[in-house]
């Protein structure tokens, strides 16, 4: 057989591999045209090669990578053994020169082995951006429900504003977020733990719904404004009644829009325009509490001879917190100008405030400011105070807590009470026995069980044990909290 | 190995090649990232080529074991995938040397050429001359052919392995292989050739194919 004819197998194998160039493969694919034998050949080959896909591939399971990784974390442990042994054999000059090297090594090795080694933190720092931002995105639930809140623009702010408050720390390494974790301060570490468990709390595919956000808000190119726009609607929400908030829970995410619409149609009704600015929260909330310190002696005597005694026996922050919950209570049940605020009172309140806030008080008779007042300083009650955020925020039970209490601990005759309650003094009710099931520490924090179990302490109420020196008001508006428990009330 | 500047900006574009300059920078997921990606496909082209399943996990493992121990001295100069299938060939080759000096493990490929590969079903081997158009069924063909692969050389059945499978030009199997692209595309040309040689007669006749059937040309 002549090469003219039959050109030998390798051509033909390699333009099967497509391996010729194209005036090679040009000469074969005219052979091919013309020659019956060459195509019987480059049939039988290419048959040949195609039967291998009928080999089975090998597919590797979980156990097999978890496997591989501990074997190279073992080597890297090793390696990092290895090499402090060499650092004490070798000698001291050599030392010196090897220190450098020896370093890199030793971190080397303990990244390797801190993060290839079976880590039961692992998924905590997986889910260490959402985690982070676990209270904004609760609310939210997942990319539907954003998507149609960005559609509908409801809650479209300004720019800048808020712009404090700048996505945080959603570093990509694994290693970076470890040593974010390692560095964060004992609090913030029990902050974060209390967070996790309560994602672990939810069911898989809200997990996997809230996993889903996090990954579409890293990817979207609109990520700030999507943050802005998260915070502006959970901030709003937070001013929700939790019978409102749990309502619109229950919904699916387009009929939750609607849900808002009707109630932002509701507030803009009933506030006559927008409702209270921050700033003119801040300053309502800075005249109650010097309002307050001025009064405190004339407020006392109000009191009945025991409760008089208890609030003696009080640290005076302690006693100044619960001068005005007392306060508090007494203006919401009667109205603040059943008591003793004055109409000058009431002038310096308006004087404090922006203008806009003014005029529209200024419309409406004493007794509907004082209430206009108290609803907005109940709505700023709700709202993240200002430095909501920072670890020195106190201590506001969240929605799923009140809800949580109210099912589980909560007697049937009380839920119902609460129940028959309209939605703002349901919420004020429940907040308030929520405090009280927790007593004067409920100031610092929720109850940490697992966590004070950790570190050997005793949980702060045993039950059966002294009764708490006094009913934990909500937090004092807009002032740090002070971090020394209350002394226990012997009375 | 030396690495021009212009080759290794070409091979940063390689997505597997940055996720090692990763590991490089000793990311652990990283690591984690290449081991997923790539597990499954060297666990197949080591059990294809040393024929044996525990001995394919232990030298997966081994290979990613050297990748992480080689990481600080990488240099992006080819495909990510040809420096890992080099390390994954050489491995292979050495096990079976080691395995060629005990000969009480009988590995395919060897080169002692004498024995059948596998003892093969007797009913098969009685009926097989007079089987035309036979039905074959998918397990049966599936063991034809895993047979028949395993009868090539183990260079040929790498070649074969890395052009089939992993769809690698002639010039980066010479890269894995350490070898010109002329000779892989020689040791391509004989390893079709050996396949043809015993796939062909079965799917014809029925003929179980027999280790001697054809020879070795390495």
């Amino acid at each position: 057989m002549s090469e003219k004819h039959f050109p030998p197998d390798e051509e033909l194998v390699a333009y099967l591999d497509g391996e010729l160039d194209a005036e090679q493969s040009r000469r074969i694919e005219a052979l091919l045209a013309s020659d019956a034998e060459v195509r019987r050949r480059v049939q039988e080959l290419e048959r040949t090669w195609d039967l291998l896909d009928e080999l089975d591939a090998t597919p590797a399971d979980a156990r097999f990578t978890h496997g591989t990784l501990e074997v190279v974390a073992l080597t890297a442990r090793q390696e990092l053994e290895q090499a402090l042994a060499q650092k004490t054999a070798a000698r001291r000059m050599w030392w010196w020169r090897r220190l450098g090297g020896l370093c890199l090594a030793a971190l080397l090795g303990f990244s390797a082995v801190a993060f290839l080694a079976p880590d039961p933190n692992r998924q905590l720092l997986q889910d260490l951006p959402l985690l982070e931002r676990f209270d904004e995105y609760r609310p939210i639930g997942g990319v539907e429900f954003l998507e149609l809140l960005d559609k509908a623009q409801l809650f479209s702010g300004e720019e800048g504003e808020l712009s404090d408050k700048k996505p945080s720390f959603v570093s990509e390494s694994l290693i970076e977020r470890r040593e974010y974790v390692e560095n964060l301060t004992l609090d913030d570490k029990r902050r974060l733990l209390q967070v996790a468990e309560r994602f672990a709390a939810l069911t898989s595919s809200e997990q996997q719904a809230l996993r889903q956000l996090q990954e579409y808000l890293q990817q979207s190119p609109r990520a700030e404004q999507l943050y802005a726009l998260i915070r502006r609607y959970v901030e709003w929400w937070k001013s929700l009644p939790s019978y409102s908030r749990a309502e619109l829970a229950e919904l699916a995410a387009d009929k939750r829009i609607e849900w808002i619409k009707k109630r932002l149609r509701e507030e803009q009704a009933r506030e006559g325009g927008r409702g209270p600015s921050t700033r003119d929260i801040e300053a309502l909330q800075t005249w109650l509490r010097e309002y307050l310190a001025r009064h405190e002696a004339a407020l006392l005597n109000t009191l009945s001879e025991p409760e008089r005694k208890r609030f003696a026996e009080l640290s005076p922050s302690m006693r100044q917190r619960a001068v005005f919950w007392h306060t508090w209570q007494q203006w919401q049940a009667l109205g603040p100008n059943k008591l003793s605020l004055s109409n000058k009172d009431l002038e310096e309140v308006r004087s404090r405030l922006s203008r806009e806030a003014r005029q529209r008080l200024e419309a409406m008779p004493p007794e509907r400011q004082w209430q206009t007042i108290v609803r907005w300083l109940l709505h700023g009650m709700r709202r993240p105070a200002p430095f909501s955020g920072s670890p020195e925020r106190p201590f506001q039970p969240d929605d799923e807590r009140l809800m949580e209490f109210f099912e589980k601990e909560l007697s049937d005759e009380q839920r119902d009470r609460l129940l028959s309650l309209p939605g703002d003094e349901m919420h004020r009710e429940l907040q308030r026995l929520f405090f009280l099931s927790r007593g004067g520490r409920s100031m610092e924090g929720p109850p940490r069980r697992k966590l004070l179990r950790e570190n050997g302490e005793r949980f702060p109420h045993q039950p059966g044990g002294a009764p708490p020196p006094w009913p934990g008001p909500p937090p004092f508006p807009a002032e740090k909290q002070e971090q020394t428990p209350p002394k226990p009330d012997k009375a | 190995m030396v690495v021009s500047e212009s080759s290794a900006r070409r091979y940063a574009l390689d997505p597997d090649v940055r996720l090692m300059l990763e590991v490089q920078a000793d990311s652990a997921a990283a690591f984690e990232e290449l081991v997923a990606r790539y597990q499954s496909r060297l666990l197949t082209l080591l059990k294809h080529l040393v024929g044996d399943h525990e001995l394919a996990e232990d030298l997966t493992q081994e290979v990613f074991l050297r990748v992480y121990r080689a990481r600080k001295s990488y240099q992006p100069g080819a495909k990510f995938a040809t420096w890992l299938f080099k390390i994954a060939g050489r491995l292979a080759a050495n096990a079976l040397r080691d395995r060629a000096r005990h000969p009480s493990l009988n590995l395919p490929g060897q080169d002692s050429g004498s024995q059948p590969m596998r003892p093969l079903p007797k009913a098969l081997q009685a009926g097989s001359g007079l089987m035309p158009a036979r039905q074959l069924d998918k397990a049966e063909i599936r063991q034809v052919v895993r047979l028949a692969l395993e009868a090539l050389n183990p260079r040929q059945r790498m070649a074969v392995l890395l052009s089939k499978f992993e769809g690698l030009s002639y010039a980066e199997i010479a890269q894995v292989m350490d070898i010109s692209p002329k000779a892989v595309k020689s040791l391509l040309c004989r390893a079709r050739e050996c396949l043809r040689e015993v796939l062909q007669p079965y799917f014809e006749e029925g003929a179980w194919p027999h280790r001697e059937d054809f020879a070795h040309d390495e």
